[in-house]
């Protein structure tokens, strides 16, 4: 075989091999972005439907009487509101009332805690969102102290 | 040689999807705020679907979708809007749809 002739060949194997690693290089970059998408997109919505249940929970939370009946109101409402959006919470989502003072004006705080599962088949884990929302008291209402 | 007119042209796709795509993401969590939005207006106890209907409109063009549709379903139980539209793509005629969901409950009158 000519001298020459071989040295093209093996420029050229050298060539399609070094292809063939760039394509295995870049495949799984491309996939890697497409899922990486995939994670913090469904992150980022199920972190919205937890500060909406949370400000549902912090309006429902101030429309009650007593600290008591509003802290029950506020976890009933978290919890219709996102189970009605097909969000799950591992055991459930956890809610937290605070309120300056229990009277009309005053402000009402409700927290919303909520582990939302990852995506198991890339190893990504889950993780906790939360979201607090606030609302002013009913005005219009009587109180139990 | 070979091997970079192989991947300049793939690495410039991979940075046009993943800015095409991070524009998306935040037309997507624009279109869903204003849903959620507009679902808390319209669960209001005495507030009309109308006037929620209008702010998510409103507030999904203010966001740059286009073509904009809404709908507002006040039930006993729970409120619920839909949006979509479409999302300006990077390059002319690359429009991508959006579309929000929100449910909240409905508000009720108890004495």
């Amino acid at each position: 075989m000519n001298s020459s002739l071989l040295l093209r060949r093996t420029r050229a194997d050298e060539r399609g091999g070094s292809d063939v690693a760039a394509l295995v290089v870049v495949v799984p970059l491309i996939l890697g972005v497409v899922l990486m998408f995939m994670y913090f997109g469904r992150q980022g919505s199920a972190a919205q439907g937890v500060t909406h249940a949370a400000a549902v929970a912090a309006r429902a939370a101030s429309m009650e009487r007593s600290s008591g009946a509003a802290q029950s109101a506020a976890s009933a409402a978290a919890n219709s509101t996102l189970s009605a959006a097909g969000q799950s919470c591992a055991g459930g989502p956890s809610v937290s009332v605070g309120a300056t003072g229990w009277e009309p004006g005053g402000v009402v705080t409700v927290t919303v805690t909520c582990v939302a599962g990852g995506i198991a088949d890339i190893g990504a884990s889950s993780r906790t969102l939360s979201g607090t929302a606030r609302a002013t008291i009913d005005y219009f209402r009587g109180y139990d102290q | 040689m070979a091997t970079a007119i192989v991947l300049f042209p793939i690495f410039a796709v991979v940075v046009f999807m993943f800015v095409q795509g991070a524009f998306w993401q935040l037309d997507v969590q624009a279109a869903r705020a204003a849903a959620d939005k507009a679902s808390e207006a319209a669960a209001m106890y005495g507030h009309s679907s109308g006037e929620a209907e209008a702010l998510a409109r409103q507030q999904m063009a203010s966001a740059g979708i286009e073509g904009i549709s809404v709908s507002v379903s006040k039930g006993d139980e729970f409120t619920v809007v839909d949006g979509s539209g479409t999302a300006p793509g990077l390059l002319p005629g690359m429009s991508i749809s959006v579309s929000a969901h929100s449910v909240t409950p409905t508000e009720t009158f108890d004495q």
